[in-house]
C-alpha cells in the first residue's frame, strides 16, 4: 500500500516508556540525580501545554472565524497529571500545594490558608527517547514546568490488596514580573552510542 | 544488520554461546543459551521471546549470575537493538526467570521470557 508507511528515522526520534518526574536535572549533560525523583508512578504521565485563544474577528460582520490575522494568545495552560503510587512527607506536601512540614514533628504535614511564594517549585518529566538509551549518552525527552503548584491537592485511594494511590496534577505559573515566559520548557536530545 | 543477526549479536553478548532453539548441536558444549527467533514489523503485535540457560553444574551460583547480567543488559525500561531499517526493542516478559528441572541432576536450567516489538519498516 503507498502510504502505509513510517518515517525512516522511526526508531530514532521515539520517546519510551513512562519516564519520571523530579525535581531537578540538567539537560545540558543529560544527568539526573536519583535523589531527585519524587515518587514511583502508575499509568504514566500525561503532560500537557494548551493555549487559549481569543478570535478578535469573531463578531466582527463579514469576517470569517478563525481569521489568522485576528487570533490572539490569551494564556496557556501548563500541566502534569499522573498518579504516584509512593509517598512521604515531602510529596504528600507538594500535593497539598499550600502546606507545611512540621519543624519538630517531622511527620507531620499541616495545610495552610494561605499561598506563599515558597510553595511553588519546578518540576521535570524525563523520559527514554531515541534508539540509545545507555546510563551515559542516552537521549531524552525532558520537559520543565517553572513554578509548579499543585492543583489538584491531596489524593489517596486505597483498594484492598492493591498500592495506594495519589493522583497528582501540577500547574505551572507565570510570574508578574517576566508575564511573557509561559511555565514550560521542552528539551529533545537523541541519545549517541555508549563509548566502548 | 539484519533483524538475525541483530538478535543473535545481542544474545552472544552475555559471554556463553548463544543458539537459536531449532540450531542446537547436540554435541554444544554447556554452558550455552537458546532463543526463539521472532520476526516482524512495526504493524505487528510484540512477539515473544524465550531464552533457556543451560548449564552443566550442580551449583545455581553461576547460572544465577547469567539471569542478572541478562536483566541488566535488558533492564526495566527494555533494551533497543539497531537493526536495518530500525530497531528491535527487547523487553522483559513476566515472569522474567523460572528455574526449569532436567531429568539429569547436573543440568541447571532457567527460562527466561522476553519480548520483542519491531520498530523496522
Amino acid at each position: 500500500m503507498k502510504f502505509t508507511q513510517i518515517p525512516a528515522d522511526l526508531a530514532a526520534t521515539l520517546a519510551v516508556n513512562a519516564g519520571v518526574l523530579a525535581t531537578a536535572f540538567v539537560p545540558s549533560t543529560g544527568t539526573l540525580a536519583s535523589d531527585d525523583i519524587i515518587g514511583a508512578t502508575t499509568g504514566g504521565v500525561s503532560v500537557t501545554c494548551v493555549p487559549s485563544y481569543t478570535d478578535f474577528g469573531e463578531d466582527v460582520d463579514n469576517c470569517p472565524k478563525n481569521t489568522k490575522e485576528m487570533k490572539q494568545i490569551e494564556s496557556w495552560e501548563c500541566k502534569m497529571s499522573g498518579t504516584f503510587v509512593t509517598a512521604d512527607t515531602t510529596v504528600a506536601k507538594m500535593l497539598l500545594g499550600a502546606a507545611d512540614i512540621d519543624s519538630i514533628d517531622t511527620t507531620k504535614v499541616t495545610p495552610r490558608a494561605t499561598i506563599d511564594s515558597a510553595d511553588f517549585d519546578d518540576i521535570w518529566y524525563i523520559c527514554d527517547y531515541s534508539n540509545y538509551n545507555g546510563a551515559t549518552n542516552g537521549g531524552f525527552v525532558a520537559i520543565k514546568l517553572i513554578d509548579a503548584l499543585s492543583s489538584g491537592g491531596f489524593s489517596l485511594q486505597s483498594t484492598d490488596k492493591e498500592k495506594g494511590q495519589f493522583a497528582f496534577e501540577f500547574i505551572g505559573h507565570t510570574s508578574i514580573d517576566d508575564p511573557d515566559t509561559i511555565p514550560m520548557e521542552f528539551y529533545i536530545q537523541a541519545g549517541t552510542a555508549e563509548p566502548a | 544488520m539484519t533483524k538475525q543477526e541483530a538478535l543473535y549479536s545481542f544474545f552472544s553478548s552475555f559471554g556463553i554461546a548463544a543458539h537459536e532453539e531449532t540450531n542446537v548441536d547436540q554435541s554444544a558444549e554447556k554452558p550455552y543459551l537458546t532463543y526463539t527467533y521472532a520476526d516482524d514489523d512495526f504493524w505487528g503485535n510484540q512477539a515473544s521471546i524465550v531464552v533457556n540457560l543451560w548449564y552443566q553444574t550442580e551449583s545455581n551460583a553461576a547460572i544465577n549470575a547469567m539471569v542478572d547480567t541478562i536483566a541488566e543488559a535488558v533492564g526495566s525500561g527494555g533494551k533497543s537493538i539497531a537493526c536495518d531499517e530500525g530497531a528491535i526493542w527487547i523487553k522483559k516478559g513476566s515472569p522474567f526467570a523460572q528455574s526449569l528441572a532436567d531429568d539429569d541432576p547436573a543440568i541447571r536450567r532457567r527460562y527466561i521470557n522476553l519480548t520483542a516489538e519491531f520498530l523496522t519498516a
